[in-house]
C-alpha cells in the first residue's frame, strides 16, 4: 500500500507542481492518473518512485516513510518498482537484452539467471528475436515493449508507467494495454498516467484526475 | 533468485571498464603515455641519483682522519693506541702506518732526493682512521676525541670535503623526492580528470542506473576498475620506458665509472624499479579514481 500525505513539490520558479496531495493506493490496484499537460502526473510518479524528494508532506509504503530511508536505503526502495518513465529511458549503447537485464543485475542476480529471465520477459512482449539489437534500431512500439519488459523482469510489486502508449498507433497501444493487464492479473499494482483514458477503460479499477497539482477527481 | 558471487560482480564491472577503455582508444593511448612519462621520468632521475650517491659513498671516497703520533712515544705504545681505537664504537677501520713505511712512500716522490740527505727519518708513526658515520658532526666529534688522546701530536681531516659530499647527496635525494611527489600528484590529477570525463560522459547512464535502484558502489565499480587498469597500463608502459632509458644510459655511465676507477654503475636492480613503477601506477590510478568518484557522488547526492 502506498500512501501520499499532504504531498507537495515546489520547483524553483516557484512552480507548484504538486500541492497537498492525499492519496492511498492499495496493493494490487490498477490506477489511472489523468490530467492536462503540466498537471503534475510525472511529478507524482517521480516522488512515489523515490527519484525526487517532496518539498512538504510524505510518501510512505506499508507505513514506512520514504524520507527516512536516507541515502543508503533509497536504492533498495527503488527496486520495488518497475519503471516506464522518461527518467529511466532504455540505454542506447546497450542491447535490448542488456537493458532488460539491468534491474536484475543491479539487484545482484547472477548473470546466467538474469539472462534466462530476460529471455522469458522478451518472449512475453514479443521481442525474443530482437534481444541483441540496440534500442534505437527498434520501432517506437517495440521500444515501449522493451521498456515494459525491463519494468517487470524483476517482478516488482508496483509498476509505474508514464504515458506508456504515447506516440504509438492503435495496434501497438492496444498491445501495450494487453501486456499491462496481464501483469496486473499476476498481482502487480499498476499506476498508469495517460491522456487516452478510453484505451484503459476496460482494465482500470480507479481513475484520478490532477489539475494544477491538485487532486480534483477520484472515481473507483 | 540466485545471487551472484562477489567475483561475478567484479568481472561484470571489469568488462564494463574494458569497454570504456576501448571505446576511445586514442584518448586511452594519450593518457597512458602522459601517465607513463610521469612515472618513468622521476624513476630515471632517482636511478641516476642513487648511482651517483653510491659512487661518492663508495670505497676510497670515505672521509679519512690522519693521526700522527708524538715522536716521544715508542712503537709499543703507538700500537696500543691503535688497538684501543680499533675497538671504538665510532670507528670503522684503523690502519697503522709505521714511520718506515711512510718514509719509503715519500722517497718514491719528487721530495725523495731532499729527504734522502737527512740523517734521521723525520716522520712520526701514524694511523688512518675511517669513521663509522660520515656525517660532518660525527667526524668532527671523533676528531676532537682523537686530539685529546695522550701520545697524539696532530689530527688531520678534510671536513670541507666531507660536507661537500654530504650536501650533494642530500640535495640529490631531496630533488628526487620532490620530483617523485610532484609527478605523483600530476598523475593523481590526470586519473582524476580521466575518470571525471568518463563520469560526465556516462551521466545519463548513471542517472538511469540510479532510478533503477543501483547503489553508489555498483555505479562506481566499473570506474574504480577503470582507474586501476589505466594506472596499471601506465605503470607497465612506464616500466618499459624506464627499462629502455636505463638500458640506454647504463653503458656510458659504466664507462664513466670505470674511468674513475669506481666500479660499475648499478644503483638498484632494473626489475625492482619496474615492479615499483607498475605498483605505483596501479595505486595512483586507483586513488585518482576514488577521489573522482567520491567528489562526483557528493555533488550528485
Ligand atoms: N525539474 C523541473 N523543474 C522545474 N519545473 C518542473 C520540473 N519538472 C516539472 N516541472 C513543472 O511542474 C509542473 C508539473 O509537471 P509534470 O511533468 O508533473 O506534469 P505532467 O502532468 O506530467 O504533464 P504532461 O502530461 O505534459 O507530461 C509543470 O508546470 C512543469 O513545468
Ligand atoms: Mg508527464
Amino acid at each position: 500500500m502506498i500512501r501520499c500525505e499532504k504531498l507537495a513539490k515546489i520547483y524553483p520558479g516557484p512552480v507548484a507542481a504538486l500541492v497537498d496531495l492525499d492519496l492511498t493506493i492499495p496493493a494490487g490496484q490498477f490506477l489511472l492518473v489523468c490530467g492536462h499537460s503540466g498537471a503534475g502526473k510525472t511529478t507524482l510518479f517521480r516522488l512515489i518512485a523515490g527519484l525526487e524528494t517532496p518539498t512538504h508532506g510524505s510518501v510512505s509504503v506499508n507505513e514506512h516513510d520514504v524520507a527516512r530511508l536516507g541515502r543508503g536505503g533509497l536504492p533498495y526502495y527503488r527496486r520495488r518498482f518497475g519503471l516506464v518513465l522518461s527518467d529511466a529511458p532504455l540505454l542506447p549503447q546497450r542491447t535490448v537484452a542488456e537493458n532488460v537485464a539491468l534491474p536484475l543485475l543491479i539487484a545482484g542476480v547472477s548473470r546466467r539467471q538474469a539472462f534466462e529471465r530476460v529471455a522469458l520477459a522478451l518472449e512475453r512482449v514479443g521481442l525474443a528475436g530482437r534481444a541483441h539489437e540496440l534500442p534505437p534500431t527498434l520501432s517506437g512500439g517495440e521500444q515501449q515493449r522493451a521498456a515494459i519488459a525491463r519494468a517487470v523482469v524483476h517482478r516488482p510489486s508496483v509498476v509505474i508507467a508514464d504515458e506508456p502508449t504515447a506516440q504509438l498507433d492503435r495496434d501497438n497501444a492496444e498491445e501495450v494495454v494487453r501486456l499491462l493487464r496481464a501483469f496486473h492479473a499476476a498481482g502487480v499494482t499498476m499506476i498508469i498516467a495517460t491522456h487516452d483514458e478510453a484505451l484503459f477503460a476496460s482494465v482500470a479499477q480507479r481513475r484520478i484526475v490532477l489539475a494544477n497539482g491538485r487532486l480534483v477527481e477520484d472515481t473507483w | 533468485m540466485v545471487k551472484r558471487g562477489w567475483w561475478e560482480g567484479q568481472t561484470e564491472a571489469l568488462g564494463r571498464a574494458l569497454t570504456l577503455l576501448g571505446r576511445a582508444p586514442l584518448v586511452t593511448a594519450v593518457v597512458t603515455l602522459v601517465l607513463a612519462t610521469a612515472l618513468a621520468l622521476p624513476a630515471t632521475m632517482a636511478w641516476i641519483g642513487a648511482g651517483v650517491t653510491q659512487w661518492f659513498g663508495g670505497q676510497g671516497t670515505e672521509p679519512q682522519i690522519t693521526v700522527f703520533f708524538q715522536q716521544t712515544i715508542d712503537r709499543e705504545e703507538a700500537l696500543a693506541i691503535v688497538q684501543r681505537w680499533r675497538e671504538d664504537e665510532a670507528v670503522a677501520r684503523v690502519v697503522f702506518v709505521p714511520r718506515e713505511a711512510a718514509l719509503a712512500r715519500l722517497l718514491q716522490t719528487d721530495l725523495g732526493e731532499a729527504i734522502e740527505t737527512l740523517p734521521d727519518n723525520p716522520l712520526p708513526d701514524a694511523m688512518t682512521v675511517v669513521p663509522r658515520r660520515f656525517a660532518p658532526q660525527d667526524v668532527a666529534q671523533l676528531q676532537q676525541r682523537l686530539a685529546a688522546e695522550a701520545g697524539i701530536e696532530t689530527v688531520q681531516v678534510d671536513t670541507a670535503w666531507v660536507e661537500r659530499v654530504h650536501g650533494l647527496a642530500r640535495a640529490g635525494t631531496m630533488v628526487a623526492a620532490a620530483l617523485a611527489a610532484w609527478f605523483a600528484l600530476g598523475m593523481l590529477a590526470q586519473t582524476y580528470l580521466a575518470i571525471r570525463l568518463q563520469l560526465v560522459a556516462a551521466a545519463q547512464e548513471i542517472s538511469v542506473l540510479r532510478a533503477l535502484g543501483a547503489t553508489d558502489g555498483y555505479i562506481g565499480r566499473p570506474f574504480r576498475w577503470f582507474g586501476w587498469l589505466q594506472g596499471l597500463l601506465a605503470g607497465c608502459v612506464g616500466a618499459a620506458l624506464w627499462g629502455g632509458l636505463v638500458a640506454w644510459l647504463t653503458p656510458p655511465f659504466d664507462e664513466l665509472a670505470r674511468l674513475y676507477g669506481l666500479g660499475g654503475f648499478f644503483p638498484f636492480p632494473v626489475w625492482a624499479g619496474g615492479v615499483a613503477l607498475v605498483a605505483a601506477g596501479a595505486v595512483l590510478g586507483a586513488l585518482g579514481a576514488e577521489i573522482s568518484l567520491r567528489q562526483f557522488f557528493r555533488a550528485s547526492a
